[in-house]
């Protein structure tokens, strides 16, 4: 079965994309046959990767009515694919998500990889309608993001409430946990929103944060997940590996808790 | 000055979007890429192997208390909500220290009539040296009625459970812990 799963948050800049792409790295790296879907308009995914950007992808293929996988993009480790946004002609953005509503792409886009694809990762724009909205009501599952500072956390319970919602009137997602980032111990605001995360949604939030770090700034500015701004990848990057084995534990796709012990490496 | 929470959220509130938004966890692992079709078909399917020692069951963790309102009506009741969601108790109270109700929960009136003479009661004990009457217990009937204190220049305040089994020291710690921050600035 494939699971589905949306980056979400109502602040922009908390960093979805950067988890999105850096996980769906880290899930192909472990083996899961990935699809990381850019349905933010912006094309976040064609910005952060260098020769991703100027490729058509759901938005050309909105326009077109062709096959919602269209613009595919194949990527260096075959478990991984990209299907980018692509350039929205400025005077669609306003109607894109009402089209793409009708013409159902993003639940033509998840039928379209059963066969094909173990994960499909959604990262959204920032905010709670249009294409963020869309990619709630189809997926599995949806992961805050939530930065460690104050104006994220008190956006997040709006990301809830409209989960809520959708879930009233329908809609099978649920939150699979929410993810603190840009996190750091020196700063005392940061430590104590990290905290307060911590202390308001208990379990569901991750273990692992994804802490604030110069070598983001480095892959972004190269254009490459974590995991390829070197030959030898930069420590940071063993962040997601940690994250990803959380989501497969919340997912149900590992052995977990109690038998979570030493492994011994002869039989 | 009381130091406004960083969120500005109310832990009531989230607890309850939490409960409508959260699934149900499957115990049984699926494998996630064992699950996939042909083009795996040659991967080794082999089972993950067994932990050669399963690790010491942790605790349970309850998370602190964090109060985000300035009212102490709000406060208390988060307190009291706070206690029933996180220790073994079936009710809860808070009372100020001539044994007046402030705020409880699935406590009966024979316990809160209660709760003025045991608190009058504790002020004889706390003249004994070497005695903290800070914390403690009684059996009543088939229940327990546990409480701890925190004392602020405004006078004392009593947070108290009911319930079917005594709290363990840990407990009483995080229930010091949670009346403290709740009446800290009060």
């Amino acid at each position: 079965m494939t699971r589905s799963i949306a980056f979400a948050s109502l602040k922009g800049g908390v960093g979805k994309t950067t988890v999105a792409l850096n996980c769906a790295f880290a899930f192909a790296r472990r083996g899961a046959r990935t699809l990381l879907v850019d349905t933010d308009q912006q094309g976040a995914i064609g910005m952060s990767l260098d020769g991703v950007g100027d490729r058509a992808g759901l938005a050309a293929n909105l326009a077109r009515g062709g096959p919602p996988l269209e613009g595919m993009v194949k990527t260096r480790l075959a478990e991984l694919c990209l299907l980018p946004m692509g350039p929205v002609e400025a005077l669609d953005e306003d109607r894109f998500a009402v089209n793409a509503r009708e013409a159902n792409l993003l639940g033509r886009v998840l039928e379209q990889s059963q066969r094909d694809f173990d994960l499909v990762l959604f990262d959204t724009p920032a905010g709670l309608g249009g294409m963020s909205r869309l990619a709630l009501e189809e997926v599995d599952s949806v992961i805050a993001v939530a930065q460690c500072e104050p104006l994220a956390l008190r956006a997040l319970p709006r990301l809830l409430e409209l989960l809520a919602r959708l879930r009233e009137i329908g809609s099978a997602c649920s939150l699979l946990g929410v993810v603190g980032t840009m996190s750091s111990f020196r700063d005392p605001v940061m430590l104590a929103s990290l905290e307060e995360l911590w202390s308001l949604y208990r379990d569901q939030v991750f273990d692992t944060a994804v802490p604030r770090d110069g070598t983001f700034l480095q892959a972004s500015r190269a254009g490459v997940p974590l995991g390829l701004l070197s030959r030898r990848p930069p420590a940071v990057s063993a962040v997601f590996d940690k994250l990803v084995a959380e989501i497969e534990e919340r997912l149900g796709t590992t052995a977990g808790g109690e038998d979570d012990g030493p492994i011994r490496l002869v039989d | 000055m009381t130091v406004r929470s960083v969120s500005w959220t109310d832990a009531q509130r989230v607890s309850s979007l939490l409960a409508r938004v959260t699934a149900t966890r499957s115990p049984e692992p699926a494998a996630l890429v064992s699950a996939m079709g042909a083009a795996r078909a040659g991967a080794p399917g082999k089972a993950a192997p067994t932990p050669a020692k399963a690790a010491p069951k942790a605790p349970k963790e309850v998370p602190r208390l964090v109060q985000t309102s300035d009212n102490p009506a709000d406060r208390l009741d988060a307190l009291v909500a706070w206690t029933l969601a996180h220790q073994a108790c079936v009710g809860a109270f808070v009372a100020d220290d001539n044994g007046l109700t402030l705020a409880a929960h699935g406590i009966s009136e024979a316990h809160v009539s209660l709760v003025g003479p045991l608190l009058s009661a504790l002020v004889g004990v706390r003249t004994i040296p070497g005695v903290d009457a800070t914390a403690g217990a009684l059996w009543l009937g088939a229940q327990m009625m546990s409480w701890v204190e925190a004392r602020t220049t405004r006078g004392g305040f009593c947070l108290g459970t009911v319930g079917d089994e005594a709290l363990s020291t840990r407990a009483f710690e995080q229930l010091k812990e949670a009346l403290g921050t709740t009446v800290r600035g009060l």
